[in-house]
């Protein structure tokens, strides 16, 4: 203490700043309540952090801890050593020293040499996180070949079934697309951040995800549908329109709810026309529709960031009568259906939800989906209202509007499309899968496993962390949905659709009071027969992450799906998912 | 040659123990401090002080990275290393802070240029008269003697101020944590 003049001001400030920091964290469990008095999950961070470690040791054959040129001092004797031996080596192999220094660094650095390649494009160097490399001439690169290196340091083949695709010639990193495969992780992100939603980047800023990139080539993707498809979307221009205040869609013709509806319904859109969010869902629904009645089992898994909460086993059944134009014989009609029954876990085991779809009807006002539920152990059947629809899962986070991305009534929401610009998009393969036929009327497609961060033993990254998703840059609207209904689970639902092929990719949704609840990752798939008479889209696998709550659900097809084109004609009621059980 | 074996020696100590160190653990302490640390430097320099978007967890991953990579060297000998990896903090947002100020000084000479008169981020002096005032109004007289004792000089540590005021250690600590939360709640920083 002293009789100076009192401190003021900003040197005030800096002392009590000072007395203030005498009192950070020393210990876990204060710099775990201070986290979370930020509103930050410590155990995230602590996963986070230990990612970001793991990182830079993977990315380094060594870890260098003194400063270079004392270490250097010391080790004049020893190096002078070294090039008498490597002097002698020469002399008795006949050969120059590069030889050997590059034997030595090829044992000394396997992760960079496995990651980069010996073909790896200039780009590949943010894949291994190593030096920059020096441009080199161009190669032919094959995705299929390239080893990916993960930012949680795993080398793993990155997704089947992608075409090869040939190198540019080199470029700098900044010179994005590149037309190589490349893993897009936290040190390439600076790469493609403008070409994700925020809370994406925010992942991969994280550590919590990493992704291949690739390239499939200009207008390779259009064939991802056959030429009838196309075809009978061109027949449908300016044949329908759509009444922005309703959604419901009409022929100009006659004025009146129509169908049948073969192809895209609005083969073009214009994004400032009022009518676009409408038609750009209609179109969705199109798309989703192209195979009729399908068949899978899929799991869906509820994720903690370290762990797997829970399992649900469901056998989801769905079909579309759009493509038909038909009425259901026994239940007025319909323009879709969907049956979904639980497998698995015992508890819930023959619980079921049956959806009806109704159709567009002229002289009525629309009409929302009609769902129940069945309880085996009751044997009682509920109505479930469009809340009902969201939030079914262990998680929280997934319901029936969730399946194939959205799977919604498209007329209870208002849409207007807000954007339209490029997007890295996740795809289970840009190229499409061969759909097998097992008789007349049946058909199968098998598709690749999935595997989650909670199901590999020696994970680093978070339990909802998959691989086998590549990223394509696609032209992509972004559509902004607002339920009609108030009491629905989300204020808002903000959805990523493909501009050409018309499937939705990334799914934000929003609170009521404007908050981003979840973010949904939607791995389309394309597929087609090889007369190409059948053709098939969906969703494999289908994540949904909340970030704010640190869960996420995700749904994995098993196995492959099944196309039948002679089902009971009840088999979509619940008389007959009652008389399964 | 010794020397250089030891050298060897002491860098392969160090990689073994970094490689077997708890990363997650670490992470966490680490973040945490880092947390107290950008909070109360935003609430001392004024919201508009610091780059945006640095979050504690970036500020924490810097340090990890810079230590792992070697660019700041640990040597065990000199302490353990979550005390270094703080104190690699506590640099990271020094230098922070100071790359802030460049930044300010060339937009107010801009600013001065362009005769812009815009409202200034309240400053940490600004914040030390609010929180004054807002204490004096709330009656929170024991917080009140604890930035008078500041202001008169007296160490701004917990053993210093309790033993000018006359009480435990304990009590100043409660006293601080209190006085902290105030003032970052009055500034609008106690939820960054």
């Amino acid at each position: 203490m002293t009789d100076r003049d009192p401190l003021r001001g900003q040197a005030l400030a800096d002392a009590l700043a000072e007395a203030f920091d005498s009192l950070a964290p020393n210990d876990r469990a204060a710099a775990e309540a201070e986290l979370r008095e930020v509103g930050v999950d410590p155990r995230g961070v602590g996963q986070s952090l230990r990612a970001a470690a793991d990182e830079q040791r993977h990315s380094r054959a060594t870890i260098p801890t003194r400063p270079a040129r004392a270490l250097w001092t010391q080790l004049l004797p020893l190096a002078a050593m070294l090039a008498f031996g490597v002097g002698v080596g020469w002399w008795w192999r006949g050969g120059p020293p590069e030889q050997l220094a590059a034997a030595h660094l090829s044992t000394a650095q396997p992760r960079l040499t496995a990651a980069v390649g010996a073909n790896a494009p200039v780009d590949a160097a943010p894949i291994a996180g190593g030096p920059s490399a020096t441009p080199t001439p161009a190669r032919h690169i094959s995705c299929v070949e390239l080893p990916v290196e993960f930012d949680d340091g795993r080398d793993v083949a990155p997704a089947p079934l992608l075409p090869n695709v040939e190198a540019p010639e080199p470029r700098t990193a900044d010179e994005w697309p590149v037309d190589a495969a490349w893993h897009l992780g936290r040190r390439s992100l600076r790469l493609a951040k403008a070409l994700l939603p925020a809370s994406v980047a925010a992942w991969i800023e994280r550590g919590d995800a990493g992704f291949t990139v690739v390239s499939p080539g200009d207008g390779a993707m259009h064939d991802n549908y056959p030429p009838s498809f196309w075809a009978a979307s061109d027949a449908n221009d300016e044949r329908f329109y759509v009444d922005p205040n309703d959604c419901r869609l009409r022929e100009r013709a006659t004025d009146a709810i129509s169908a049948p509806l073969t192809g895209l319904p609005f083969p073009k859109v214009d994004g400032a026309d009022a009518a676009a969010g409408c038609e750009v869902m209609w179109n969705v629904e199109a798309t989703t529709a192209l195979s009729g009645a399908r068949s899978a089992t899929a799991t869906i898994d509820a994720l903690d960031r370290d762990k797997q909460r829970d399992r649900l086993v469901v056998n989801m059944q769905a079909t579309s009568f759009a493509e038909k134009g038909a009425a259901k014989p026994d239940s007025g009609s319909l323009r879709a259906a969907r049956r979904l029954v639980f497998l698995g876990p015992d508890n819930l085991r023959g619980t079921a939800y049956l959806t009806e779809r109704p159709g567009e009807r002229n002289d009525l006002p629309d009409e929302p989906d009609r769902t129940w539920a069945y309880d085996p152990k009751s044997r009682h059947v509920r109505t479930i209202d469009a809340a009902g629809r969201t939030g079914m899962s262990g998680a929280g986070l997934f319901g029936l509007d969730d399946f194939n991305c959205f799977d919604g009534r498209l007329e209870q929401f208002r849409w207007k499309v807000t954007g339209e610009s490029d997007a890295l998009v996740p795809v289970l393969s840009p190229a499409p899968l061969p759909i097998e036929r097992l008789s007349a009327t049946r058909s199968q497609l098998a598709l690749p496993n999935v595997v989650a961060g909670f199901e590999r033993p020696d994970a680093t990254t978070v339990a909802w962390s998959i691989d086998g998703v590549t990223l394509v840059r696609r032209p992509v609207w972004i559509v902004e949905g607002e339920p009609r209904e108030s009491f629905y689970a989300y204020g808002r639902i903000v959805l990523y659709v493909d501009r050409e092929l018309y499937r939705p990719y990334w799914k934000l949704l929003y609170t009521p009071d404007e908050m981003l609840d979840a973010t949904g990752l939607c791995s389309q798939y394309w597929a087609r027969s090889s007369d190409g008479s059948l053709a098939a889209t969906g969703t494999h696998p289908l994540l949904i992450v909340s970030d704010r709550r640190a869960r996420a659900d995700l749904l994995r097809i098993q196995d492959g799906e099944v196309f039948d084109q002679q089902l009971p004609e009840d088999w979509f009621s619940m008389k007959s998912i009652i008389a399964s059980q | 040659m010794r020397q250089a074996s030891a050298a060897m020696r002491g860098d392969a100590e160090v990689h073994r123990q970094l490689e077997d160190a708890d990363w997650n653990d670490i992470g966490i302490r680490l973040a945490g401090y880092a947390s107290w640390k950008l909070r109360t430097l935003r609430w001392r320099l004024g919201g508009a002080a610091l780059p945006a978007g640095k979050s504690a967890e970036d500020v924490a991953a810097d340090a990890i990275v810079k230590v792992l990579s070697g660019e700041r060297a640990w040597e065990p000998q000199r302490g353990a290393l979550l005390p270094y990896l703080r104190s690699v903090v506590d640099s990271l947002l020094s230098h922070m802070v100071d790359s802030a100020a460049t930044a300010r000084r060339a937009e107010r000479e801009l600013a001065r240029e362009a005769r812009y008169a815009g409202g200034a981020a309240a400053s940490g002096a600004d914040r030390v008269e609010q929180l004054r005032v807002a204490l004096a109004r709330e009656q929170q007289h024991a917080l009140l003697a604890i930035i008078d004792a500041v202001a008169a000089h007296c160490e701004p540590r917990p053993q210093a101020l309790a033993a000018h005021l006359g009480v435990s250690v304990a009590d100043i600590n409660n006293r601080l944590k209190r006085l902290r939360r105030i003032a970052l709640r009055l500034a609008g920083e106690d939820k960054r």
